[in-house]
């Protein structure tokens, strides 16, 4: 197709919108409603430009280009018709920082005395000096106003956690609701009213808490003035540099960008790009910030002294620590984290098994949803997987997993596909935030779950028996063992129908769980299942971590514990351990030297001898693999808080003060190379990143694997001698994991 | 024995919402007790029908096969209709109509000047149907044009037809209906959609409702058959939440064509599945716009997008998607019973068939009228509405509602189609027509009109949201005597951004009330803002006392003068 913009010619392909093309050609056009992830709105009329032919101009985000279109986006009518829309836009907007008279020396001079009040805008503005608004007024080059100036708002409103709302400063662009509705699914907040009196608001002008917003924070990322704000840095200045870090609160790897003003953090905001492109939740949005500066952060080491913690220098406790480990050299037990950085287990699994010859190196998580189906360790099943490709299957079967709180992104995901028509099957014995878009609710827990999944499993191989060619290895046995079971029940049967019905409609399809599905007696069953299910359906497992690097913590613990430990039983009950995971449930039991690696005050370090207190994800870098499977590199944006040291380097100095240095692990270039060099998965993933593509670290897939024995299909399991299982939050033994759960609860409420 | 006698005859009560609020039940039934107390149930027949459009006269009744119509009755009136002109076919005098000029008695319907210049294809049925029973549609004929349509006809052939007829749409733009459908026969996609709107929202017109009242069958048979052309499967009727008697006939209508294998699978046994879904809506004017009439049947809120895509391109769910006017869909059975030739026989060159106009105002009959395209006004305001009561004169007459515009008495003599109506400034929209005498103030009725928009406009874009209300505040100072002649200047560039940036229909046309005033007016506001005075005596700040017309006695407006003389 071949148009001209402004006189320039421009071949494009598709069907762009005039924006698009124009943003090619770079040519700029002032837009208030557009967003970039948004569907075009064609409300704020500051984008209208005239086309050659049409009686009246059109908005250019919302109209495709045509063949032969011409264009003009600057002329002096379509300028003067900018400047009234934007001055009818400012009637209801304050605007005395937007077309101030001495605006332009005001920073430097500080020539007026500003001490117009909120109303009027100016400097008390939340979004003074980053409001889209400023910068549209600039380009549309507006310089007075000639309407009389309307207040619309009805005050801030302030009676929920995080965000505060102003509809006096908002210009009803509709971003918020949109990405509400159309990124996040939530659906909390849309436009009230009508004509004048229209404004952005809840149901029944109910609190955000009480309309299911999930607090993702993707509202206040997406608005262009102060009318969404974050509470905690309303009124803080304004940030100086934003430093880019991976998140380290789920499985979902999201990268933020840390807003730091005079090296102190100022308030956390998503950055574009894969996997989480510029979404983020409640957790990254608004915690990080507290988080790394908690009160509870331990900034110096401690020793217990007669029986009591008391703080003391890195030296002394290193001293006491190398004492106490030396003690019990091969009687040692280490637990580790998958929150951490593949360096940091790297370093703690060398420390273990060349320093201290560890029992035993374990998670402190359970990480099943990627060991299980491989019992050995030594395979790991998930093949790849993107968001991306999430966000294209046509049927979701998730289990027992609330997406919106586990695994945001995956469910930004699944809310585009069910936008676009996708049925979503869900699994479990819960309330779940994607109840409400449910085709069919299984209610069933992880026990109760592998009959039906058996049932489905089943139903689909007997369909297709005609089709012999390419029948990856197992199916033969797998179709015998499902014949000698009983059949289904006839309520059973109308669900199954439709869901097989449902599947023979809408490819790909998707499985997704979590760790809570395939924890427990049951957890290998289950898993064999869904691997089974989705290799025979052509769909994608997906495994979904709860920890921030609970893909790249298995690759490395396979690692680790390939034949280099003792296993004899004698040594399972360890005579001292070095605790550096979140072990929310540790007891101490026998063990008579405990050493926590740890960054906050909780009951695990209040029981231990010696505290090291460590970095956490934010404050240093490393390599992660998120639940896609994707390596990343994380940097360290801020400096550390107090004392707290690398769990790198600690390892390294715990070496050392056991008189043992482990020169792989004094520097960062050797720890990761030592790495790198015993971990081939990493070292082809890191190769490919290197060449500035993605990678991702994954299975070989049902095509080589096929399918895979289900044990204990006639099991009969006993819900109440199951695991413990916990609310992934546990797992965090983070301070604000509690004010998240509490939130949660108000939630439902 | 009597000849008169023989003749079974039936007491039509129309009973639109109109005649209901005017008690055409309690006629009713007053009639029945009368026709039960004679024992006269096997000679005098009662047919409960919708309107027949005469407002100005109910509640009435008709007596067919004559024709005899009494006006204004009350239930006591009931005794003399029975006896003397259901059983004995003698006309009641005192309850008749007179001819106001020469006050001679005239009793049959198409004798009385309201109905003799009126060419009534659509309204005639209201008279005739008993809108809760779809037997009496099929006994007047209805339902042929469907069976001719289905089993005689291609889908293409049903297209050419009413292009031929010349149809265009009846809703306001007068968009060539058979260019439209077939747009969205040719569109990629399936399922198709088509739609009836229903959302009349503009004050003082009530065509649509008398229709869907009077008749549903006949829209519903309108939109079997464009469905058929179009190749759609399903139909919603968008139906105003306000008409609660057009959403109760239609639901009824829709589910006896259903039970008569009318809808549904296997329509009359042929292979086309149709089936048809009744919306209400809630309340709001910009429903009416296409764009926004799909999101509120999606179940979102009414706010209109940007076209193009336009819907028969992507509408419904993305889905191509015919949207017509109530009016537009009850004309399709009567081009295909009666044929394109005789449809295009009637009106002028390029608007053919015939327009209901509900005609409001300074006008003596007040009522729906259907003329065929191409009278004047003044057949319409003269002929029919009996012209303007009091001894008043004309001064302008409104058309197309708040998005229409005002025509000059100069212009009456102007031929009624959408060509001259548009030429001359204003619209035929989707019939409405207030009639205005020369106590109207014109700067009052833009800021009415303003108000209304302000009020119903959607909200989302800044323009409109914004535009229509700040215009509704200048009207509302030169009303009030505050406004000065900066006002009038930002008032004509406000209704120009206000048309020029709006999104939708709303906004673009919302400055018209503004615009074909001034073009006509302009003296009136400049006598509201530089004299302080409101001609026609209806500002209040303004008002004078009759011996010193120049002067201005509202307290605000004479502060405001005083103030600007000093």
């Amino acid at each position: 197709m071949r148009i001209t913009i402004d006189g320039r010619v421009l071949e494009t392909s598709g069907a762009p919108t005039i924006l698009d093309a124009a943003r090619r050609l770079g040519i700029s056009i002032p837009t208030l409603c557009e967003h970039r992830r948004l569907v075009p709105y064609a409300a704020c009329r500051i984008c209208l430009v005239e086309i050659a032919g049409r009686k009246l101009p059109a908005p250019a985000c919302a109209t495709p280009v045509e063949e032969g279109m011409e264009v003009i986006t600057n002329s002096p009518k379509i300028q003067a018709l900018r400047r009234e829309v934007l001055d009818l836009i400012l009637s209801e907007h304050p605007s005395a920082c937007l077309i101030c008279l001495e605006k332009e020396n005001c920073e430097e001079a500080k020539s007026m005395i500003r001490k117009t009040g909120e109303p009027t805008g100016c400097i008390l503005c939340p979004a003074d000096g980053r409001c889209d608004l400023q910068k549209v007024v600039t380009e549309v080059g507006l310089k007075g106003l000639s309407h009389p100036m309307t207040y619309r708002g009805s005050g801030v409103r302030r009676d929920d956690p995080f965000i505060d709302r102003d509809d006096g400063l908002c210009i009803l662009c509709g971003r918020c609701v949109r990405v509400c509705h159309e990124i996040r699914g939530a659906d909390a907040i849309a436009f009230v009213a009508r004509g004048s009196r229209v404004t952005v608001g809840t149901s029944m002008g109910k609190r955000l808490l009480d309309v299911g917003c999930l607090f993702c924070g993707a509202c206040v990322d997406v608005c262009p003035t102060g009318a969404l704000t974050e509470r905690a840095v309303r009124y803080a200045s304004k940030f100086e540099e934003q430093r880019s870090f991976i998140c380290g609160l789920c499985g979902q790897g999201c990268r933020l960008g840390l807003r730091l003003r005079g090296g102190r953090p100022v308030d956390v905001r998503p950055e574009d790009g894969s996997p989480n492109d510029g979404q983020a939740c409640v957790k990254g949005r608004f915690v990080i910030g507290d988080l790394l500066g908690h009160p509870k952060r331990f900034v110096r080491p401690m020793v217990r002294r007669a029986g009591v913690l008391v703080e003391t220098s890195w030296e002394d406790a290193l001293a006491a620590a190398g004492r106490g480990l030396a003690e019990h050299k091969g009687k040692t037990a280490v637990v580790c984290s998958a929150r951490d950085s593949c360096e940091d287990l790297w370093a703690l699994g060398r420390l273990s098994r060349d320093v201290l010859h560890a029992s035993s190196v374990r998670l402190a998580e359970d990480s099943a949803a990627y060991l299980l189906g491989c019992p050995d360790g030594a395979e790991i099943y998930a093949p790849p997987m993107t968001v991306d490709e999430l966000s294209q299957a046509r049927i979701f079967f998730i289990f027992e997993e609330s997406l919106h709180l586990t695994a945001p992104i995956f469910g930004v995901a699944v809310n585009q596909a069910l936008l676009k028509g996708a049925k979503l099957v869900l699994v479990g014995d819960g309330e779940y935030c994607l109840d409400r878009y449910a085709a069919v609710r299984v209610k069933a827990g992880p026990a109760e779950a592998g009959g039906f999944l058996t049932s489905l499993l089943r139903v689909l191989i007997n369909k297709n028996n005609s089709h012999d060619r390419g029948r990856p290895a197992g199916f033969e046995s797998l179709r015998q063992v499902l014949r000698t079971l009983p059949p289904d029940s006839p309520t059973a049967s109308v669900k199954l129908d439709r869901i097989v019905g449902f599947l023979e409609k809408r490819r790909p399809a998707a499985f997704i769980f979590g760790p809570r599905f395939v924890a427990g007696p049951w957890g290998h069953r289950n898993a064999a299942l869904l691997w089974n299910l989705a290799g025979h359906t052509g769909g994608l497992y997906v495994p979904v971590g709860w920890e921030a690097n609970a893909r790249g913590a298995v690759e490395i613990m396979a690692e680790i514990n390939r034949g280099a430990f003792p296993r004899s039983a004698e040594l399972n009950k360890p005579r001292a351990l070095i605790l550096a995971g979140p072990d929310a449930a540790f007891k101490r039991a026998g063990e008579e030297f405990v050493v926590a690696l740890d960054a906050f005050h909780g009951d695990a370090a209040a029981q231990a001898d010696v505290v090291l207190p460590r970095t956490v994800f934010a404050e240093q870098e490393g390599m992660f693999v998120n639940a896609e499977g994707r390596l990343q590199f994380s940097s360290a944006a801020v400096t550390p808080a107090g004392e707290a040291r690398l769990i790198r380097s600690i390892a390294a100095d715990l070496a050392r003060a056991l008189g043992a240095g482990v020169p792989a692990l004094e520097t960062r270039d050797a720890a990761f190379k030592d790495l790198i060099g015993a971990v081939p998965s990493l070292a082809e993933a890191i190769r490919i990143v290197r060449g500035n593509r993605p990678a991702l670290i994954a299975g070989k897939g049902f095509a080589a694997k096929g399918f895979v024995d289900i044990p204990d299909l006639d099991m009969t399991f006993d819900p109440a001698a199951a695991f413990p299982l916990r609310d992934p939050d546990d797992y965090l033994n983070f301070p604000t994991a509690l004010e998240i759960k509490s939130l949660r609860t108000a939630r439902r409420r | 024995m009597d000849e008169t006698v023989l003749i079974r005859r039936t007491i039509v009560v129309t009973a639109g919402t109109c005649g209901r609020a005017s008690g055409a039940l309690e006629i009713r039934d007053a009639l029945r007790a009368e026709i039960d107390r004679l024992g006269a149930g096997d000679r005098v027949g009662l047919l409960v029908t919708g309107c027949h459009g005469f407002c100005e006269m109910e509640p009435s009744v008709v007596v067919q096969p004559e024709g005899i119509f009494y006006g204004k009755l009350k239930p006591a009136d009931a005794a003399a209709i029975v006896k003397q002109t259901a059983l004995a076919g003698k006309v009641v005098e005192k309850l008749a109509c007179k001819i106001p000029t020469t006050g001679r008695v005239v009793a049959r319907l198409e004798q009385i000047p309201f109905f003799k210049k009126q060419m009534r294809v659509l309204l005639e049925n209201n008279l005739r149907v008993d809108p809760e029973k779809i037997e009496d549609y099929i006994r007047i004929g209805g339902y042929r044009a469907l069976t001719k349509g289905l089993f005689d006809m291609t889908s293409e052939g049903v297209i050419e037809e009413v292009r031929r007829a010349g149809l265009r749409g009846r809703g306001g733009a007068g968009f060539p209906t058979a260019v439209k459908w077939g747009l969205c026969r040719k569109a990629a996609g399936h399922p198709k959609y088509i739609i009836c709107n229903a959302d009349e929202g503009d004050p003082g017109a009530y065509m649509d409702r008398s229709l869907l009242e009077g008749n549903p069958h006949a829209v519903i048979e309108g939109m079997i058959l464009g469905a058929y052309a179009m190749g759609a499967n399903e139909g919603f009727i968008y139906v105003r939440g306000e008409y609660p008697l057009a959403v109760e006939n239609v639901g009824r209508a829709i589910e006896q064509a259903r039970s008569c294998g009318l809808l549904g699978p296997a329509i009359l046994g042929s292979e086309f599945h149709f089936d048809l879904q009744l919306i209400q809506g809630a309340g709001a004017f910009v429903s009416g716009e296409e764009t926004a009439l799909m999101a509120s049947i999606e179940g979102r809120k009414a706010f209109p997008r940007q076209r193009p895509p336009y819907p028969a391109e992507s509408g419904l769910w993305g889905k191509p998607t015919n949207i017509n006017n109530v009016e537009t869909w009850a004309n399709v059975p009567l081009i295909l019973d009666r044929g394109s030739a005789w449809y295009a026989s009637i009106g002028t060159e390029k608007s053919k068939g015939t327009k209901i106009f509900s005609l409001v105002g300074r006008v003596k009959n007040t009522g729906l009228v259907e003329v065929p395209m191409g009278v004047t006004l003044r057949e319409i305001i003269e002929d029919i509405g009996g012209g303007v009561p009091e001894g008043r004169t004309l001064k302008a007459v409104q058309t197309g509602g708040p998005s229409g515009g005002c025509l000059p008495a100069a212009s009456v003599d102007l031929a009624l189609d959408y060509e001259t109506l548009a030429k001359a400034g204003s619209i035929m929209g989707s019939g409405g027509m207030i009639v205005l005498d020369d106590r109207t103030c014109m700067v009052d009725l833009a800021r009415y009109y303003l108000h209304f928009l302000e009020e119903e406009s959607c909200g989302k874009c800044a323009p409109c949201r914004v535009g229509t209300r700040l215009m509704s505040e200048l009207l509302g100072r030169m009303t009030a005597g505050t406004a000065d002649e900066a006002d009038l200047a930002r008032l004509e560039s406000l209704a120009q951004t206000v048309k020029t940036a709006s999104l939708c229909g709303l906004g673009q046309t919302a400055a018209n009330p503004i615009l074909s005033t001034l073009t006509h007016f302009r003296s009136e506001y400049e006598a509201h803002i530089r004299e302080k005075r409101c001609p026609a005596g209806v500002c209040r700040e303004l008002a004078s006392s009759p011996d010193q017309p120049a002067r201005p006695i509202g307290r605000k407006a004479l502060k405001n003068k005083e103030r600007g003389r000093s």
